[in-house]
């Protein structure tokens, strides 16, 4: 892989004394389309805050770890250098709803208040009209005019990409981006992000707590679990190949593949509450396989833990190579 | 299907539902729910699925057509008649669907005395019975909402619907707000509930993997009409409707 553009390296946050992130690594490359699947809580929102650098606006310090943009260590970089990046180099699309578009501004309006921002050279009619076209929306002219309610939620999430895309970002982070819609319209947003993405070059991070979305669109998958990576690797091996028993859980539990009369696997318990995390591996106290270590000694990924297809797993068994079954 | 059973527990007939004059959120639906059967209704948003449910528990009358519920037309049923507890709905968002003042025990001990003379401590007792059989036990029933997951929450919408003794669970979109191990366990448990109680389920869903998984047969609801009817299987394996067809190839990673 050619140098990543964006990185986060063992990066850990707190709000006042919970520690929602204790360990994420994030690498993605020029072009790539990586996914990071986790479930409620699991941190993967917000790390995407901060690859966006809004970890302080949210009352929340990076207190560990490094973010680098092209290389450059952007950790510790203030809001006014993150206003040169956010936007412009790193886009963000937000979960389709209502409340992420301004209700009572009309779509032209703020796609041109967001063009006269960005990209301060074009003429923000013409540009508006381009991204609205760029991201196939029916009679663009037409939509310029109309506020946020008179869209479909289909419609809303091309705005949304629109406004991601003012800025010519070269990576674009979609935080639950199709959760909210129908399966076909899913099925358009997920083509036009695979169109978007051959045509600009951009990279994108996908963020979802859906499987089967994961596998549509991506080709490397980060699984989070408790505020850290529990396993990474290529998406057809993870999935076919689970190497961390949270993933292997998270994937069994996937009813489109389910028996008809046979009880569906369930993890057992709870995730950790950020305020009061367990010492260890974070999935330990629900984990079928884990050993005395697993629930003392901290593990993480880049531990040099790797199985044979090449995922690299935060778990002490699947370094002893073990099949789990 | 029900042509044993002489009389359905539930049966639409020509349902037709109008909010606005000369438009139809429903029309022409036929559906006939037996004891323990286990049926599906699936389409995406704005297909009338959620209209059709509310017209089967009797919350919404038809513009057109009936809904009888054991063989009376739900306009005949009143409020307090016992008829009433037939058919219980569970809601897709099980925060916004609790009170958010009443803790577990309180919103079902509540549901119990609205039906049976029972006093509190009775009422409480008989809670406390039907949410450790949907999974719920110890502290967790003095807790408000606020502080139970989305999953327990769904537990106590499944356990306030038991405390009316209901023959038909209509469950619309019980798991979408939910996460994948989440949902897991609540699919098992509304399973469970239909073999040890023998309850009908119709379950409402735009997943078609869920519906897949839980109902026998099924409805393709589209633009308010049920474009296709069948046996879950046969019809996901072969659809005949291109719409049934469209809905299962955007179906992801399948």
């Amino acid at each position: 892989m050619s140098a990543p553009l964006l990185e986060l390296e063992h990066v850990a946050v707190a709000f006042g004394a919970a520690r929602p992130l204790v360990d994420v690594n994030l690498e993605v490359g020029p072009g790539e389309l990586v996914a990071i699947v986790g479930e409620t809580g699991s941190g993967k929102s917000l790390s995407c805050r901060v690859a966006l650098g809004m970890t302080e606006r949210l009352g929340g310090r990076v207190v560990s770890g490094r973010v680098r943009f092209r290389g450059d260590d952007v950790t510790a970089l203030g809001e006014r250098g993150w206003r040169r990046l956010r936007g412009r180099e790193i886009g963000f699309v937000p979960q389709a709803s209502i409340a992420s578009l301004y209700p009572l501004g009309r779509v032209g309006g703020q796609l041109k208040a967001a063009a006269r921002m960005l990209d301060p050279e074009s003429d923000p009619e013409e540009r508006a009209l381009e991204l609205l076209r760029q991201v196939h929306l029916p009679d663009p002219t037409r939509v310029m005019e109309a506020y946020p309610h008179e869209l479909s939620g289909g419609m809303r999430q091309r705005v949304m990409i629109a406004l991601a895309l003012v800025g010519r970002p070269a990576v674009l982070i979609a935080d639950e981006a199709t959760t909210a819609l129908d399966v076909t319209v899913q099925g358009a947003i997920l083509e036009l992000l695979r169109e978007l993405r051959a045509s600009t070059g951009m990279s994108i991070v996908f963020v979802t707590h859906d499987l089967g979305v994961v596998q549509e669109l991506c080709s490397r998958v980060y699984v989070m679990y408790g505020g850290e990576m529990m396993e990474v690797g290529r998406v057809a091996d993870v999935m076919s190949a689970p190497s961390h028993p949270y993933t292997r859980a998270l994937v069994s539990a996937d009813v489109r593949h389910a028996e008809v009369g046979v009880p569906l696997p369930v993890i057992q318990g709870m995730p950790p509450d950020p305020a009061h995390r367990p010492p260890g591996c974070p999935f330990a106290p629900r984990c079928a396989h884990a050993l005395t270590e697993c629930s003392t000694r901290e593990v993480v990924l880049g531990a040099g833990v790797r199985t044979v297809v090449g995922q690299e797993t935060a778990c002490w068994r699947a370094r002893e190579g073990e099949v789990l079954l | 299907m029900s042509a044993a059973q002489p009389q359905p527990l539930l049966a639409a007939r020509d349902v037709g539902v109008s909010y606005e004059e000369g438009k139809w959120a429903v029309r022409g639906a036929d559906l006939e729910v037996a004891a323990g059967d286990a049926v599906g209704i699936v389409g995406e948003s704005g297909s009338g699925k959620s209209t059709f449910a509310r017209t089967l528990v009797g919350a919404l009358l038809p513009s057109e057509g009936a809904v009888e519920v054991q063989g009376r037309p739900w306009s005949e049923v009143s409020r307090k008649d016992p008829q009433r507890r037939c058919a219980q709905l569970i809601f897709q968002d099980p925060y916004s669907a609790l009170n958010p003042h009443q803790t577990p025990i309180q919103t079902v001990a509540e549901a119990i005395r609205h039906w049976r003379r029972l006093d509190r401590r009775e009422a409480e007792r008989a809670a406390a019975e039907l949410l450790g059989e949907t999974g719920l036990s110890g502290d967790l029933l003095q807790r408000r909402p606020a502080r139970l997951s989305g999953g327990q929450c769904q537990r106590v919408g499944i356990a306030r619907a038991l405390a009316c003794e209901p023959a038909v669970l209509i469950a619309d979109e019980p798991t979408s707000a939910l996460d994948a191990s989440v949902q897991s366990q609540i699919l098992n448990l509304l399973v469970e509930l239909r073999q040890r109680r023998g309850l009908a389920l119709v379950l409402i869903s735009h997943d078609l993997g869920v519906v897949r998984y839980v109902t026998e047969r099924a409805l393709v609801m589209c633009d308010g009409a049920v474009v296709e009817a069948g046996e879950t299987g046969p019809m996901f394996a072969a659809p005949r409707h291109p719409y049934t067809r469209a809905l299962l190839e955007s179906l992801p990673g399948v």
